[in-house]
């Protein structure tokens, strides 16, 4: 039924990878309903939480970075402040998926000590529950962005149906990155901590509430080893700037994360066999 | 001794083997921190961060296609470790094991539901997890309902139900999910008695096709289910073959200890005593026991048995002897000693002692010891368990006396039954009579 043995080299090719994946999809749909549910059940705004949650952070946001550091994107023509707002938002939405998965990663396994020891399960879909989870709350942040768009610019721009064509390579990279995470979390509970803190400083290294010309140059190649804020800052050109991607660092976007995720892939199939031993 | 070796070369191939480990062991590693697992991984070999603990060595055993197959052996002797190996949730260190079938565990019952999905999800995910695709539970999913009996519950969160509701809706899935191979632990002894029988009866329906393990620690239980025992202790198997003779041989080391098994594997009869010394089969107390008394005179050893028997062991119906070995300290003048036999839930069922059978024993001398011995005509028709022993010995009358060593639980003994009583004990030897007494009279 499962396969033994410790081979796992066989999930360097990508199709074995996403056939593996697949062939757990009954058991992934539940759960990644019940992770989306589960956030804001029994409270008496249930789902409207998922609406009002990024929407009063924005307002936090656009007042402390617009208002009070009085930050511009640099738009042509004049700038206000629901702009404003849209811009950041967009950078949050695209940082959430990241984010939101990778802090959720180390306690991915660590938390769930019964299905490592007591049944046969496939350990492999925990993170990327954690992942789809966090795209269908993109999902419906991505939503009130549009409506929020075209309040504003009584637009949206065409572009923004490449949009998933930069989420993929994002979804891809986050995913390896929780799988190393979940796997090393189990042994070294430091990671747990390490990663939020990291999460934090990324959201702030990357360009989410200013522009990257906003950046003195001799500090742009910290953004340009930062993945996620090349990933942020694509996102937000084809989904607000309405500016096509720039496909060269796209194809190599798609490359870099899916080594990513076959690294972060390999790493746990080879070390969940040892989960058992120390949780 | 080869744990396989029930095959003999005339035996008939006809029916598959679906499960043969060979050499299988299990070592769990215990590190001092998480992160010395990781560090070990890349030392490889060349340095050791973790003790071993073998839970299990050198099984070697293959089970057949239809086979309804017992494991018993005391606690932490490898039972569980075995069961889990088949079950595939524990992966063995050393050794090949080989397993034809979908195999459906008992063992850890509703282990992996996801506490916050409803009854219904974890229906779902739990058969997708066992490899069964969403129209095959579909199509078992009224059965599996029906069978569990939750009624509205299974649209709630399953962290919402009772232990019991928990349970049934576990076991339902796991006998629904059609395995090859179906793996049973006692503690399915759950929920409530209608529950319980109709567990046991889809077990038994199930043996009747199927391939079944069942680790239990009640060897009337093993005796009457199983065509075959395994018995596991510390860590080896230790006998494999017809229920009787491994049970017996089973009951004989957990009640006589090492050597008794030894004995009895050698010659090959239970009643067999190379010397009848008068101290033979006498069993020390346990410090553990609860106790208390003056102790002018010291309970040192008991033995229980029926005539010629195994000590420990009671047959129903049969004369026997509760013996206590005490030395005196100090002098007695008016020694009187009893006993108390209880059962699990501590109810007295049995109690005597020398003054209520007007048995006067003449003084102990200071520094003597004696065997002290009750002689029981016919032990009564006890259903089949364990039963704790207390003994006594007191100076003085029935109504004014001082207590020289008073052992609770001092000794626990096995009661076999003659047949299954009625209530809590019956009379070995009932009979029966019908006479006609001539029709009515209109």
């Amino acid at each position: 039924m499962t396969p033994l043995g410790n081979a796992v080299l066989p999930y360097a090719n990508p199709v074995r990878l996403f056939r593996h994946l697949w062939a757990y999809r009954d058991i992934i749909r539940p759960m990644t309903r019940r992770e989306i549910a589960g956030r804001y059940r029994g409270s008496w705004l249930g789902f409207g939480w998922s609406f009002l949650q990024p929407l009063l952070m924005l307002c936090v946001y656009t007042f402390v970075f617009s208002v009070v550091f009085e930050i511009r994107w640099g738009m042509p023509g004049e700038e206000t402040r629901s702009a404003f707002a849209i811009a950041l938002f967009m950078g949050l939405i695209s940082f959430y998926i990241f984010s939101e998965t990778v802090n959720a990663a180390p306690s991915a396994v660590l938390s769930n000590p019964n299905l490592v020891k007591r049944v046969v399960f496939p350990l492999e879909v925990l993170p990327l529950v954690r992942l789809l989870g966090a795209f269908v709350q993109a999902f419906f942040s991505l939503i009130i962005l549009l409506l929020g768009m075209i309040v504003v610019f009584g637009a949206v721009p065409w572009t923004i149906v490449l949009l998933p064509l930069v989420w993929l390579p994002l979804g891809l990279f986050t995913l390896g990155l929780s799988y190393f995470l979940a796997s090393v979390g189990v042994f070294i509970r430091d990671v747990g901590a390490l990663t939020s803190i990291l999460t934090t400083m990324l959201l702030f290294l990357s360009p989410i509430f200013y522009p990257l010309a906003a950046v003195p140059a001799r500090f742009h190649f910290i953004y340009r080893l930062n993945p996620v804020a090349v990933f942020v800052e694509e996102a937000r050109k084809v989904a607000v700037w309405g500016v096509l991607p720039d496909w060269i660092w796209l194809a190599f976007a798609g490359l870099f994360s899916l080594s990513v995720l076959i690294f972060g892939f390999l790493w746990f199939m080879k070390s969940k066999n040892a989960f058992a031993d120390v949780l | 001794m080869g744990g396989a070796g029930s095959g003999g070369p005339g035996e008939p191939v006809d029916r598959e083997r679906v499960i043969a480990g060979s050499g299988l062991g299990k070592c769990y590693t215990i590190y001092q921190a998480p992160v010395d697992r990781l560090k070990q991984s890349f030392w490889r070999r060349r340095k050791v961060l973790y003790r071993e603990f073998w839970a299990l060595r050198e099984a070697s055993f293959e089970i057949r296609k239809g086979e309804t197959v017992g494991v018993i052996g005391s606690n932490g002797s490898g039972k569980s470790t075995l069961l889990q190996l088949i079950a595939g949730v524990v992966r063995p260190t050393e050794g090949v094991l080989n397993i034809r079938g979908r195999v459906s565990a008992l063992l850890e019952l509703g282990a992996g539901f996801n506490t916050d999905c409803t009854g219904r999800e974890n229906v779902f995910m739990n058969g997708a997890i066992m490899g069964l695709s969403q129209g095959e539970i579909e199509d078992r999913y009224d059965d599996i309902l029906r069978f569990a009996d939750i009624g509205p519950f299974i649209d709630q969160p399953v962290k919402t139900y009772s232990s019991g509701m928990y349970v049934r809706l576990a076991f339902a899935v796991a006998v629904h999910v059609s395995p090859d191979i179906l793996l049973v632990d006692e503690a399915l002894a759950v929920g409530d008695l209608r529950f319980q029988q109709k567990c046991i009866a889809r077990i038994r329906e199930f043996c009747e096709r199927g391939t079944v393990l069942f680790v239990s620690h009640d060897p009337a239980v093993v005796k009457e289910l199983c065509s075959r025992v395994l018995w596991v202790e510390g860590g080896r198997i230790r006998g494999d073959g017809p229920p009787r003779e491994v049970v017996d041989r089973y009951l004989a080391y957990v009640y006589e200890g090492e050597k008794a098994d030894a004995a009895r594997r050698g010659s090959g009869s239970p009643g067999h005593r190379a010397s009848e010394d008068i101290l033979d089969g006498f069993r020390p107390l346990e410090a553990v026991c609860r106790q208390f008394g003056d102790r002018r005179v010291v309970i040192e050893a008991l033995r229980v048995r029926s005539r010629g028997g195994t000590a420990g062991i009671l047959h129903s119906g049969e004369p026997c002897e509760i013996s206590l070995y005490c030395r005196a300290a100090e002098s007695v003048d008016r020694p009187v000693a009893g006993f108390v036999l209880r059962d699990r839930l501590g109810r007295e069922l049995l109690a005597d002692n020398t003054a209520l059978l007007r048995q006067d024993i003449p003084p102990f001398s200071k520094g003597a010891g004696y065997v002290l011995t009750f002689h029981l005509d016919s032990w009564p028709n006890l259903r089949e368990d364990e039963y704790s022993l207390t003994v006594a010995v007191a100076d003085g009358g029935l109504t004014d006396h001082v207590q020289c060593h008073y052992v609770h639980d001092a000794l626990v003994v096995r009661s076999l039954p003659v047949r299954m009583p009625g209530a809590l004990l019956s009379v070995a030897k009932t009979g029966v009579s019908l006479q006609e007494v001539g029709g009515v009279r209109a």
